[in-house]
């Protein structure tokens, strides 16, 4: 396996990509989430972004540090797995995990703020992470709406991309009968759903949504 | 968009309204600027300009008068308060609620001394109307009892100036509970909303010592973010305060100009259908 960095938007399907591969290669698949405060022995627990352990193969990052000019750095002995979202129900569900840290933001309010934020967040890590990566063989681009609409020919991307072996589909099909990529939000069910907000917040994000080929929210599933 | 205009003429008062409507605006507050040679003959001929074309349109708006007094002179700030009494309040076009009839006072520093001065007055001028306070002080246990008594509707003028952003929901949301639970059955539950604020512009020593003198719009964020405190508002409010429909020189204004277009007025009414919803 190719030593892999993930680059993913939270709520991009990171969670069932790391799972997929990490049924589909075991214990070569040695894992590093730096904020992950999981006692699990197979995961790699340095704390560092980058990893700093040789043994790793598969790292997750977020690249918080892009909103604050500090994002993470391209290095030349890795590969690159991107993850992204249409941002409105990205930013929605990733809502739902933010106030389960901060339950006093679980008003209007907090949502708004927080809509605001993570809209600039996903223009700068479209443009960081996904434009450049096009054309690039070091990286791959993942976007969720795909994993959801084709899983098995995504995840098969996703292992070409890390494996030095070709995928073996048998072993992906295997995982899919397992777990099953869950379908996209029902955005109209979300708390703070509305519909002049969301074009407004979508408009903030330029050409972006045209150019990468994702379907505006209010034509989503 | 049409450059400077003075608010005497016809044709501004004819527009102002138009766009108060399409805003989706319930009232205006006319602010009377009570300075030393009293209320000035232009701002009384708008405001009667004003109300007769309410009345004559036969138009659903109502307005309300706001009094800044800028002036020690005890005569002029009873004149214009018997003026709102005499000749408006019992107008057809005069905003009331469940039958109280709000004035507003900003309270200024010269205005709160003033109060201080003349308060068994005050009261005597003001019977039958419903003194609203309204001016950059939060509402909360410590705004001295007096005032407490006088004032039965609370608004902050100018709300994104009470703190820093990180603070503005708590501040907020603290001033109106605050209010809310005093229990005063005749109160008005008040909140003001603000697209954003910048009177950098403006050079004087009151303004100089204030903190928070520059806060952008950032499109359309700051009044989202002041729409989305008012909507989360429990009990809800019986008024909702904009500040403001034409202050230019504070940057606060949601007319239409060059630099918005009409992206505030269209964002008011939004909030109307939004706010409309909300209440069932």
């Amino acid at each position: 396996m190719h030593k892999t960095q993930g680059v993913s938007y939270p709520r991009s399907g990171h969670e069932v990509v790391y799972r997929a591969l990490k049924n589909y290669f075991g214990d070569e698949l040695v894992y590093c989430d730096p904020e992950s405060k999981s006692s699990d022995p197979s995961m790699c627990a340095c704390g560092h972004v980058p990893c700093v352990n040789p043994a790793n193969t598969f790292a997750k990052n977020h690249d918080f540090g892009l909103l604050h000019g500090s994002g993470l750095e391209v290095l030349p002995d890795r590969r690159y797995l991107i993850q992204f979202r249409s941002p409105i129900r990205s930013i929605a569900s990733n809502f739902y995990l933010s106030v389960a840290r901060r339950p006093d933001t679980d008003n209007r309010y907090g949502w708004t703020k927080f809509a605001y934020e993570q809209i600039e967040y996903w223009n700068i890590f479209i443009d960081r992470w996904v434009f450049p990566a096009e054309g690039n063989r070091r990286f791959l681009l993942c976007c969720y709406e795909d994993l959801v609409a084709d899983p098995l020919a995504t995840l098969r991307r996703v292992v070409e991309h890390v494996s030095q072996e070709p995928p073996n589909d048998d072993m992906i099909s295997s995982f899919l009968r397992k777990v099953q990529v869950r379908p996209l939000d029902r955005l109209h069910q979300f708390r703070f759903y509305d519909e002049e907000f969301f074009l407004r917040l979508e408009a903030l994000t330029g050409d972006r949504i045209t150019r990468l080929g994702l379907v505006p929210f209010d034509q989503g599933v | 968009m049409d450059g400077p205009y003075s608010s005497v003429e016809p044709e501004t008062i004819s527009r102002h309204l138009a766009q108060a409507e399409r805003a989706g605006l319930d009232y205006l507050v006319v602010n009377w600027q009570i300075s030393a040679g009293g209320l000035h003959q232009d701002d009384l001929n708008a405001t009667e300009r004003l109300f007769d074309a309410v009345e004559k349109g036969e138009l659903r708006i109502r307005l309300a008068i706001n009094i800044t007094v800028s002036t020690l002179d005890v005569e002029e700030v009873r004149r214009s308060i018997s003026l709102v009494s005499e000749r408006f309040a019992a107008r057809d076009a005069y905003l009331t609620v469940d039958r109280r009839t709000p004035v507003w006072f900003f309270l200024s520093n010269l205005f709160i001394s003033f109060f201080y001065h003349y308060l068994r007055d005050l009261e005597s001028w003001t019977r039958g109307l419903h003194p609203i306070a309204t001016g950059n002080l939060a509402y909360d246990a410590f705004v001295p009892r007096h005032l407490q008594r006088f004032f039965r509707g609370w608004s902050l003028y100018s709300p994104l100036q009470v703190g820093s952003p990180d603070l503005w929901n708590g501040l907020w949301e603290k001033s109106y509970a605050s209010f809310c639970t005093r229990g005063g059955a005749e109160d008005l539950k008040m909140f003001g909303i603000c697209p954003g604020y910048n009177d950098t512009a403006l050079d004087s020593p009151e303004r100089s010592i204030e903190s928070f003198r520059e806060i952008p719009r950032d499109g359309q964020m700051t009044y989202d973010l002041m729409q989305a405190a008012a909507l989360d508002l429990e009990p809800r409010p019986d008024l909702i305060v904009v500040t403001s429909f034409n202050e230019f020189h504070e940057n606060t204004h949601i007319e239409p100009s060059v630099e918005h277009g009409e992206t505030f007025l269209d964002a008011t009414r939004a909030f109307k259908t939004r706010l409309l919803k909300a209440a069932g």
